[in-house]
């Protein structure tokens, strides 16, 4: 069974919001890009390349959170 | 009939091992259900490879929805060690037994694998981010000791109060004669200053050690015992069942806590329930908090040769050793898990049944 894209960009958006009141910050790229990965090794089979657009998701997820 | 209150403790876990930390939450979980309260113990490993690891810990609690469980409401949430107080709930109670001391009291020092590069500068700020947000949004925080208390107030700018609780094997800890060994407890890690207590032997030729624990250090320190000349007088045990670790503290002379900068520290609790006086140093942290020199132990210099003095006399003096013992006994006693739980669920607006 394939993940809904619409739940895994939903899990994108809200852990990038919770790492920003967390103290992380969008320039925090290497973290950013680290929890990305972890949501796109959930993501891999809804899209062929998850990972650009999630990482873009839960950086401007974390950007606003601040 | 009246339905119990409903309580998870928050803690984290360190798969594969059982310190004090451990024993500690699985203890309060189970006061809290001997007096009624619906409790449970709730626990997220933290398992350190990166510097992201630590930031993914307080995001998986941030994360977690424990407002209501089985359609039923979670009426409070005690949180206990970073980064479990990052768990979200309107009713968040938080009992701060560690913060992540490397980022902050110990940084700058051997103790801290922090460096001023930019990741771990900013590791440190975050660490300073998640400590703020989950605990100026708790109901009301206690920390373990004053010391703790201070580091609070220091670094966080938080208002905590110090809470009490007795030491893990409270109500099984007896009293013995004194024997012929001094007796150290305790993980042989750099920090705990594990040679402090074998370099004083040096000072004090008819004092023996009985050393319990295993570590990083203990190979060193065996090397150091043989070059000060004074193996023949140290008996090592890594491991104590609770049985041994009872039988160990009833027969000691006197217990020696060498840590610098030590939270709270069960020891020197548990010698005082077992009728022993405690030597210990003038930067100890929280051991000072109970260990009054000259009323229930001996309060030195951290150098080995005013240790050293300090076991000289204890071996001298078998007067004075009783008449500390029993004041330390008396302090201890006073200790209680009714007055701990009570305090917490009276912070969290609760009753205990």
């Amino acid at each position: 069974m394939k993940p809904d894209p619409e739940v895994l960009k939903r899990v994108a958006r809200e852990s990038g919001k919770t790492l920003g009141e967390l103290g992380v910050r969008a320039e925090d790229t290497r973290w950013i890009r680290a929890h990305a990965e972890t949501i796109a090794g959930l993501a891999r089979r809804a899209w062929p390349n998850p990972f650009g657009y999630l990482s873009r998701l839960a950086r401007r997820a974390a950007r606003k959170a601040r | 009939m009246k339905t119990p209150p409903r309580v998870l403790v928050a803690a984290v876990q360190s798969p594969f091992s059982v310190g004090g930390a451990e024993r500690h939450v699985r203890r309060l979980t189970e006061e809290l259900v001997a007096r009624g309260v619906e409790a449970d113990l709730v626990t997220i490993p933290l398992i350190e490879r990166d510097r992201f690891d630590l930031v993914r810990s307080a995001l998986a609690w941030r994360s977690l929805d424990v407002v209501e469980i089985g359609g039923r409401p979670v009426d409070a949430v005690i949180a206990t060690r970073f980064p479990s107080y990052a768990v979200k709930h309107p009713n968040k109670v938080v009992w701060v037994i560690h913060q992540y001391r490397q980022a902050y009291d110990q940084f700058g020092t051997p103790w801290s694998d922090f460096t001023a590069s930019g990741e771990d500068r900013r590791t440190r700020e975050t660490i300073a981010a998640i400590d703020h947000l989950g605990l100026s949004e708790a109901r009301r925080v206690f920390a373990n000791s004053r010391t703790v208390a201070a580091r609070l107030r220091t670094y966080n700018g938080i208002a905590s109060e110090p809470l009490y609780h007795p030491p893990p094997l409270a109500g099984r800890y007896r009293t013995g004669p004194f024997g012929d060994y001094a007796l150290t407890v305790g993980r042989l890690d750099g920090w705990k200053r594990p040679d402090l207590p074998l370099r004083a032997l040096a000072h004090a030729s008819a004092a023996r050690l009985i050393v319990i624990g295993t570590g990083p250090e203990e190979e060193r320190l065996k090397r150091l015992a043989r070059e000060l000349g004074v193996e023949e007088r140290v008996r090592w045990v890594p491991e104590a069942d609770d049985d041994t670790l009872l039988d160990l503290y009833s027969g000691a002379r006197l217990v020696v806590v060498a840590p610098e900068g030590e939270d709270l520290g069960y020891v020197p609790l548990e010698a005082f329930l077992s009728g022993k006086p405690v030597l210990t140093t003038l930067d100890a942290g929280g051991p000072l908090e109970f260990v009054i020199d000259g009323e229930t132990g001996f309060v030195v210099p951290p150098r080995p040769e005013a240790l050293g003095a300090a076991l000289r006399l204890a071996w001298e003096r078998n007067d004075a050793l009783e008449a500390l013992g029993r004041r330390g006994l008396a302090r201890a006693s006073e200790l209680s898990w009714d007055t701990t739980i009570g305090a917490l669920m009276a912070a969290a607006g609760l009753e205990v049944p």
